[in-house]
């Protein structure tokens, strides 16, 4: 096991006896990742953060049943932040049907740049398409590119083989640039 | 647009983010508004003194019956033949006042 996951395995031991530092430093660790993958997945910023704040409360919760060397903390991590984003949609979804052209929120942009806004514009095509894909081939491309998981992982958060994780993020690429040659052309 | 490109609009677009601060402040706040239980305690909670927890318990609660037994805390009631049904069953209804 890498350096890296024996001193997470450290540190959830800490936590696990009620030490509130070691649980803070994991926050520090995870925490941007976490909230950029639930950004990504369910494209509110108050849902991502509500599941954020779940899935590390739950760690805290959870940290003194934590058997070291099993699994790393990000997998298991993402994992539940995956899930819990996968609820609210199908929970938000049978509430209220998402139209299909709902913008993600974009970060805000730096002021007084064209070139970025124009960037941006761009960006917003893409989030767009993002969204528009089905839940599972969204949360992969978010694993990939907000939580910057190899596929390995990925097919461990998702509790897939490596190859259905592969098929999966080659469907979404051809849907979105499909969706985004679409746009252009308008 | 091909697979390069196509990676790194994904990169920009999806790339993370630092977390907002009322987020980081929420979760520094989770280990104070849910204090764990420190010590032998926790470890109790966490399984590894359940059996130790119960001897403990069993040992207890045989000292209390004892005590209880002896200081004549809990009588002991003498019954004499015949109170055992009544006891069982209850009054007869027939000795009861009825309205």
């Amino acid at each position: 096991m890498e350096a890296g996951a024996e001193e997470e395995d450290l540190l959830l031991a800490a936590a696990g006896r009620g030490e509130g530092a070691a649980f803070r430093r994991l926050t520090e660790r995870h925490g941007d990742r976490a909230f950029s993958v639930a950004l990504r997945i369910t494209g509110r910023r108050g849902d991502a953060e509500d599941v954020v704040q779940e899935a590390f409360l739950r760690a805290w919760q959870h940290a003194a049943r934590w058997r070291p060397g099993r699994a790393r903390f990000s997998t298991w991590l993402h994992r539940v932040v995956v899930n819990l984003c996968l609820d609210r949609a199908r929970a938000a979804a049978r509430e209220r049907p998402a139209p299909m052209e709902a913008a993600m929120e974009l970060a805000d942009p730096a002021p007084g740049a064209e070139q970025r806004l124009a960037q941006q514009e761009r960006e917003r095509a893409v989030l767009e398409a993002v969204r528009a894909l089905p839940e599972r081939q969204r949360a992969a491309l978010a694993l990939v590119h907000a939580g910057g998981l190899g596929q390995a992982e990925v097919a461990e958060v998702l509790e897939l083989s490596v190859g259905a994780v592969e098929s999966l993020l080659s469907r979404a690429r051809r849907s979105l640039r499909e969706r985004l040659a679409t746009a252009e052309e308008r | 647009m091909d697979e390069k490109e196509l990676d790194a609009l994904l990169d920009r677009a999806l790339g993370p983010e630092p977390a907002p601060p009322a987020l980081q402040r929420r979760l520094a706040g989770i280990p104070v508004e849910h204090p764990r239980r420190a010590g032998l305690l926790a470890g109790w909670l966490g399984g590894r003194g359940l059996a130790a927890g119960g001897l403990a318990a069993m040992a207890a609660a045989a000292l209390l019956g004892f005590w209880l037994g002896s200081t004549s805390l809990a009588p002991v009631m003498e019954l004499e033949e015949g109170e055992l049904v009544t006891l069982a069953f209850g009054p007869d209804l027939g000795e009861m006042d009825l309205p």
